[in-house]
């Protein structure tokens, strides 16, 4: 199995010179889940269209499953399940119709996977229901039970929990973890509900204007996001020994460019400045630091707009 | 494609549409035969020949016939089932001719009353007659009616039928490219009813003009593809297939040039 899933090598994506898509260049590990970030219009569905093959790329490089090539790619893409924008589905139908539908169409003969995936989404009960009077939350569930059909490998999301209620959203998150870590499936998701993406994957992109603005792991972003105290100083050796001896704590981290993030006394400002005076560090910056992934994705796209 | 195909018929099968539309070839295909009958006993007036158009084959598949393409072609691309297929690793192409083979069958499904209608009524031995209106079904009842059948005219009947069957399917391939392109289905059944009527004057205009004519009659619109009777000759048979395949193939070449790099909304 390769190690990666998707790779795109400067991707860009132009609509009448207007570029949605700029040098685009990320890679996606198998049994991943990664969340898609950005504001409207920020290059989330054009990135997804792409891969999908729904949509040809300006210029730059995808590649899937390790293969690259127009038709490489297409014979890799039966390895994808997708549901971009909207869910694929046929309003006259029924849910259960909907997925025969689809598994017909995918060449699957086992027809108990209309069953198991209905009772997946939780639609198992919805009869001769067509899908036409369904709720969006409904069409979404079914729309992620027809993406799920033939086992994909690769599976894209484009804001599946749109239109969801609460528990809606949780039976999905929990899906999604379990289609990850049973089935080692890979995940692209993009959603605007950004603590929800918080809960659910294991990696971020952040895009903005059509530019991957940062890739981090969870790890990182909770890294970047943990509350601390920011030191900035001449004398970082200095001050990590004060930390430790004056201060008894190790629950600091050095950054490339020397400042110091201190974990604790995160509301004795006052006590931290009073021993590194003491002690005769020069403090040049001493502030409290750290985000909501809110805070973290405006500080990245530089704005304060709406996600 | 096989399972394009048949994934599609599954969904012509649950589809209403469908229905109301053999409904409605059955009771016109029905009300033409009559009218057909009544006009000739003097029953009916002779001047209603235009009403008894409406009912004709070729009025309704020119309507129906892009109905259809627009429901089963456009209706894909806004319920996204086509953009599936192909994030899913189908061809462009192959979504394409899995789309005519259904759109073909269906055709064939709405013009069925009208054959059936045709032999039933032609069997009879009673006249039929709509005039210089008939073209199509419409025009094999008027101008074999009173045939006498024998086991050959059946085999002969049959495949006459099914070759203006096939020159019916060429005419109407052009809503492929039309759905494919626009996506909208009130589009593709505006113009192509716009081409038909179009089709009608052009032919006037090759009887006048002789170039025009040899290029006209390379098309299904043209020539006498679409007036095959019991006594058409066999190489025109022939001629209306070579024809009528031909267009299919090209029509089919355009709609892929067209599709293959175009941005699926």
């Amino acid at each position: 199995m390769n190690k990666w899933v998707l790779k795109t090598n400067n991707l860009t994506k132009s609509y009448r010179g207007v570029k949605a898509l700029d040098d685009v260049t990320i890679t996606l590990e198998a049994g991943k889940i990664y969340g898609l970030i950005g504001q409207n219009g920020a290059g989330k569905t054009t990135l997804m269209r792409l891969v999908a093959g729904l949509s040809f790329p300006t210029s730059g490089r995808i590649g899937l499953f390790g293969h690259e090539g127009e038709q490489a790619l297409q014979l890799e893409r039966k390895r994808l399940g997708c549901m971009i924008e909207h869910p694929s589905l046929v309003p006259n139908m029924t849910a259960q119709e909907n997925i025969r539908f689809q598994r017909i169409m995918k060449g699957i003969p086992n027809q108990e996977i209309e069953r198991e995936l209905l009772e997946f989404v939780g639609l198992d009960d919805t009869g001769k229901k067509k899908v036409r009077d369904f709720s969006l939350g409904m069409k979404q569930r079914l729309g992620i039970a027809v993406a799920l059909i033939g086992n994909p490998e690769f599976l894209i999301l484009d804001e599946p929990i749109n239109g969801l209620d609460p528990l809606g959203v949780v039976e999905i998150r929990n899906l999604l973890k379990k289609l990850c870590e049973e089935r080692q499936m890979t995940i692209l998701i993009s959603s605007h509900n950004l603590p929800e993406l918080y809960q659910t994957a294991t990696d971020y992109i952040i895009i903005h204007k059509g530019e991957i603005k940062r890739s981090l792991t969870l790890s990182e972003l909770e890294q970047s996001c943990k509350h601390h105290l920011l030191i900035s100083c001449q004398q970082t050796e200095k001050l990590v020994s004060i930390l430790e001896i004056k201060l008894n704590t190790s629950n600091y981290k050095v950054m490339p460019n020397k400042t110091v993030k201190l974990y604790d006394y995160l509301d004795q400002k006052e006590k931290v400045s009073e021993v590194l005076f003491e002690n005769g560090i020069i403090v040049t910056n001493l502030s409290h630091e750290g985000d909501t992934l809110e805070d973290y994705f405006i500080s990245i796209v530089g704005g304060g707009k709406h996600v | 494609m096989y399972n394009l195909v048949v994934a599609d018929f599954y969904k012509l099968r649950k589809s209403m549409v469908i229905k109301i539309l053999f409904g409605i070839t059955s009771l016109s295909s029905i009300a033409m035969a009559l009218m057909a009958y009544l006009i000739p006993q003097g029953k009916i007036s002779s001047s209603l020949t235009g009403i008894g158009f409406m009912f004709s084959d070729i009025n309704m598949v020119s309507i129906l016939g892009a109905v259809i393409a627009g429901v089963f072609i456009c209706g894909d691309f806004e319920n996204k089932t086509i953009h599936d297929a192909i994030s899913t690793g189908f061809n462009r192409g192959t979504v394409i001719i899995s789309k005519v083979i259904v759109y073909f069958c269906s055709i064939g499904l709405i013009l069925l009353p009208y054959a059936i209608v045709t032999i039933i009524a032609l069997s009879t031995g009673f006249e039929f007659s709509m005039g210089s209106v008939a073209i199509g079904f419409l025009n094999m009842l008027t101008a074999d009616t009173m045939a006498v059948f024998s086991t050959s005219t059946i085999g002969q009947l049959l495949i006459t039928m099914l070759v203006l069957t096939i020159v019916y399917m060429a005419q109407l391939s052009i809503c492929v490219p039309l759905a494919f392109i626009l996506k909208k289905q009130v589009y593709v059944v505006a113009i192509y009813y716009g081409l038909s009527i179009l089709s009608g004057q052009l032919m006037l205009l090759a009887d006048s003009s002789s170039i025009f004519n040899q290029i006209f009659t390379r098309t299904p619109f043209g020539g006498n593809h679409a007036f095959l009777t019991l006594d058409t000759v066999a190489s025109d048979i022939l001629k209306a297939l070579g024809v009528s395949f031909t267009f299919i193939i090209l029509i089919i070449i355009v709609t892929y040039t067209l599709f293959r790099k175009a941005e699926i909304k």
